[in-house]
């Protein structure tokens, strides 16, 4: 065994205070949201589907099957595009976040986290950075695919914006999913969380035309405020129901309150 | 919760309200139709929005400051008493009151001036509109109104205690009130009360603006009655729930609640407010009616929300909040002029708001952050401001009484239990447990399954909080984390990331601790090297709980919790772990360990504690433990007398029950020779393990 290796702080008494540099402070949030990324990219079971679900529907649905409509109606295709944006940013924050936390609880994780000196906060930032970038991923491979089939109708700074707002827009999906896993068991979190994200997205009228009585109903559905917001950020015109203040209002209101009654319910546990 | 902790919350709560009235103040010139006169300068890009958040911080942030002030008020009075306090305040409030506004008020006049010109060209200055003549008392106290008024609030809330004291000699009258603020604070009926007053004072105003809510009383030294009353009855509410400081439990507890009152009530303001321009004055009629009271409720419920959400979240002390805390005075006395000459400066700058709004905040703050760290905290105007100065560069900062501890530091207990209880519904997992780990050495906690062993050690981990008595951590409460990263922990049944490698896991473990080993140097020392790129899910049982001790040691922890390290593992793997555990023993780190194992416990403890059935039945060295276990009951019929058998070697006790003979002995077997030589009546002879060995033989039959 290497005695070299000193073991205990060499300045420790009883009354000194281990204090933490700043610079070792910052880099302990980067391994943490760094580490979370790795592990979620991992797991296949997640990062399969988040990858490739919003793509390969993308194709089959956005261009595939509504090629005539947008011949006619060249925002159409936007719209879609903004669409399925939006399901790719919904995804991470609202599935891999609700069933993590959900297992990451059931496995005492978040207990020995706790028992720790995790820095405060690093644990669920790191959860959002994830799904922040696995949405800011999807849309880039999004763009993609749309520019390699020539169907890509967005300028460069559209591009910019409309990754920034889905970046951010996963912030109240990530309180939404967090609010699943802090009170779902892990057996039980992928049903809850699916229960909520597909009718969500089918429901808030991303990718087809809603039967009127529906359509009344989209503004409860976060999703549907999110790509209000995606389609706000690209500048096209028709397809806007609403004022965007509006969407970003309910947006915050749904990040407040999930949150909360999420961080409620971790810190009683 | 701790009172001291309440502090450290309310701290940042006043803070914060210091902080919004300097993002506040940054707002103005964005706000559309702002007269230039009335602020420095109107903004080329106004906007709407920020005007609409500007008017929601400005509905409460000064009531929520006058009510932190009322709570710090009565804290101040109590310790100091009437001479204390006010030679406390006058150094604090009337100082920074009169230096500040010789300093501030010809600065913010500068700004003003330039902002004038800046809009209407030079001769604007030169021919100043005709002005209305000055009320009486009229002075311009600019934004330091605030310490005017504290002043003045002071002043009424202690003539206000005198009457009490005097006519209230039983105390009847002030039960009274204090049932009231309870009730009201146990719902949600607060804010409606004291929303109602704040109404009436501001529906009776002559000129009254919807922007401007409760009038800034910035202009007059004659106390204005809607200022006077609408944060006079802040100052008395939180002079009032310091009477009964659990109250801030109720706030902390309804703070969702106070949240979406508040968001209720300030969507009322802006209903009311519809169709007007937000700087128009409010008309009389309904919509006068409806937007005081919503206005009244708004900013109660905002006040207390805030209260709350700080008291839940932001207790714990940190050392960022604690420097922001103290910076925020000198922040928010000396902000005005800094951020409405940036306001002026780029009023004509070809950018919009929301690119100009953060740059006026980040400049300003920048500035101000600069002076407070060098000429305000190490400087005598800390000491004014703050009551304390801090070196510009610090020594490690060491808490109050740490130099006489110091010599003392090696006798004092690392970690420790002192007469806890802790119950989980109605079963109880520590009775009134009292324990103690000392410094450099290995303490093991035996016990069967269920005796209480890993309720231990959650409390002084912090994951759990005793129903009875005191758990301290390196001499604290185990909840700050400052004390978490002097101690390593190895738990039972927690998975870490399983699809991470054991090199990944240590550098993620690592970087909690301001001063961890690297992940090479933990795996040599834990032998666990051959395993570093091992996916964690992938690996044994056994290699498990190796990866977990290497985990538990890489922050160099001073005190390190085992919990039943060694279940699962071969002998090697054990022999291995027992050397290195003895090798931190003699580096002076300190252990406590859980096991089944009495083997474990003699192979490396100083001290061995036996809990069984929530309580701590015995207690010593390793060596009076195992006498504890070689003892033996004999019992038979005998006329041996007693008195006799206690003298014999081996023998450590001995009593006469009618025909029967107890006795306790070490070498059970002489003794038996000895007394069957003695007696060849002997009848009935039992030969039984004593007491403790019971127990033992318990562990060791879970441990089986």
């Amino acid at each position: 065994m290497n005695t070299s290796v000193t073991l205990t702080s060499p300045t420790s008494s009883p009354t000194s205070i281990a204090a933490m540099p700043a610079s070792r402070l910052v880099f302990a949030y980067y391994v943490e949201a760094k580490y979370e990324f790795l592990k979620m990219l991992r797991t296949p079971a997640f990062s399969a589907p988040v990858l490739a679900l919003p793509v390969v529907m993308y194709l089959m649905f956005g261009l595939l099957m509504s090629g005539g409509a947008i011949a006619k109606n060249p925002g159409l295709g936007t719209y879609l595009f903004c669409g399925y944006a939006v399901f790719g940013a919904i995804f991470p924050g609202l599935l891999g976040i609700g069933i993590s936390v959900a297992l990451e609880r059931d496995a005492g994780f978040l207990k020995l986290k706790r028992a720790l000196p995790a820095p405060p906060g690093a644990y669920l930032l790191a959860k959002m950075l994830m799904a922040m970038i696995f949405a800011g991923i999807t849309t880039a491979s999004l763009v993609v695919v749309a520019f390699l089939l020539g169907k890509l109708t967005l300028s460069v700074p559209q591009i910019a914006a409309l990754t920034g707002t889905l970046m951010i827009g996963t912030v109240p999906m990530c309180a939404i999913g967090l609010f699943i896993g802090a009170h779902a068991t892990g057996s039980a979190a992928p049903a809850v969380a699916n229960l909520v994200f597909l009718p969500m997205i089918w429901l808030s009228g991303l990718f087809f035309p809603l039967p009127g009585f529906m359509q009344k109903w989209v503004v409860i559905w976060p999703a549907f405020h999110l790509d209000q917001l995606a389609v706000a950020s690209v500048g096209l015109k028709d397809f806007r129901f609403i004022p965007a203040l509006i969407c970003i209002a309910v947006l915050a209101g749904v990040t407040v309150l999930f949150g909360g009654l999420a961080l409620r319910r971790l810190a009683r546990a | 919760m701790n009172t001291e902790n309440r502090v450290h919350a309310l701290d940042a709560v006043r803070a914060f309200a210091l902080l919004l009235g300097l993002a506040f103040h940054a707002a103005l010139s964005f706000i559309p139709g702002m007269p230039v006169g009335v602020w420095a300068i109107a903004d080329n890009s106004p906007s709407p929005a920020l005007a609409n958040a500007a008017f929601v911080a400005h509905l409460f942030r000064m009531t929520l400051f006058f009510f932190i002030a009322g709570y710090f008020a009565r804290l101040l009075f109590h310790r100091r008493g009437i001479g204390g306090f006010w030679s406390n305040r006058a150094l604090r409030i009337l100082v920074p009151l009169i230096v500040g506004w010789v300093i501030l008020f010809p600065s913010i006049s500068a700004v003003w001036i330039w902002g004038i010109a800046k809009t209407f060209g030079p001769q604007a200055l030169a021919n100043p509109p005709p002005r209305p003549p000055a009320p009486f008392g009229a002075f311009p106290l600019t934004h330091l109104w605030f310490l005017y008024y504290l002043l003045l609030l002071y002043v009424a809330l202690l003539a206000v205690r005198s009457i009490v004291v005097a006519a209230d000699r039983n105390g009847h009258v002030r039960a009274a009130v204090d049932k009231v603020v309870r009730g009201s604070l146990n719902g949600y009926w607060a804010a409606l009360f004291l929303g109602v007053p704040v109404a009436l004072c501001l529906y009776d105003l002559k000129w009254w603006s919807f922007f401007q809510g409760i009038p800034t009383p910035d202009s007059n030294l004659i106390p204005q009655l809607a200022s006077f009353v609408g944060y006079g009855i802040a100052v008395m509410l939180g002079w009032l729930v310091h009477r009964q400081p659990d109250l801030l439990g109720s706030i902390q507890k309804r703070w969702i609640g106070h949240l979406v009152l508040a968001a209720a009530a300030t969507a009322a303001c802006f209903w009311a407010m519809r169709g007007h321009p937000l700087l128009s004055l409010v008309p009389q009629g309904t919509t006068r009616i409806t937007f005081a009271l919503a206005f009244g409720v708004a900013s109660w419920s905002w006040a207390l929300a805030i209260t709350g959400v700080a008291v839940q979240f932001f207790a714990q002390e940190s050392r960022v909040r604690r420097y922001v805390a103290d910076s925020s005075y000198w922040l928010y006395l000396a902000h005005l002029p800094i951020v409405a000459a940036f306001q002026v400066w780029m009023a004509k700058w070809p950018l919009h708001w929301s690119v100009k709004y953060p740059l006026v905040l980040l400049f300003s703050l920048a500035i101000l952050l600069a002076s407070y760290h060098l000429l305000v905290r190490p400087t005598f105007i800390g000491k004014v401001l703050n009551g304390r100065k801090y070196p510009l560069r610090a020594p490690r900062k060491t808490p109050e009484g740490a130099i006489a501890l110091c010599a003392d530091s090696t006798k004092m207990p690392v970690a420790e239990l002192r007469g806890v209880t802790k119950r989980f519904g109605k079963v109880v997992a520590l009775d009134n447990v009292d324990l103690q780990v000392n410094r450099g050495e290995l303490l093991a906690v035996l016990g069967p399954n269920g005796a209480g062993k890993t309720t231990a050690i959650g409390l002084w981990l912090g994951l759990l909080a005793p129903d009875q008595g005191t758990v301290a951590l390196m001499g604290g409460p185990p909840s700050e984390i400052e004390r978490r990263r002097r101690v390593g922990v190895m738990m039972q049944e927690v998975e870490l990331g399983r699809e991470l490698r054991v090199r990944e896991l240590l550098e993620l473990m690592g970087s909690y601790y301001p001063n961890s080993l690297t992940p090479e140097q933990a795996m040599e020392l834990t032998r666990t090297t051959a395993l570093a790129s091992r996916t964690y899910s992938k690996l044994s049982g056994g290699q498990k709980r190796q990866v977990q001790f290497a985990l538990a040691l890489c922050g160099r922890p001073e005190v390190l919790f085992l919990d039943e390290p060694t279940v699962g593992l071969d002998v090697q793997s054990r022999e291995a772990m027992w050397a290195a555990i003895r090798d931190l023993i003699a580096r002076g780190c300190s252990i406590v360990l859980t096991t089944h194992y009495l083997e474990e416990a003699e192979a490396l403890a100083d001290r061995v504690v036996v809990l069984a059935r929530s309580r701590v039945i015995a207690a010593g060295s390793v060596d009076e433990m195992r006498s504890i276990v070689a003892r033996r009951q004999i019992v038979c019929e005998t006329t041996v007398d007693a008195e006799v058998v206690r003298g014999w070697p081996g023998v450590v006790d001995s009593q006469r029950d009618g025909h029967r003979l107890r006795v306790t002995a070490f070498d059970a077997e002489a003794v038996v020779r000895r007394l069957l030589d003695a007696d060849h009546q002997l009848k009935n002879l039992e030969v039984r393990q004593a007491g403790l060995a019971e127990a033992f033989t318990e562990l060791t039959k879970e441990a089986a």
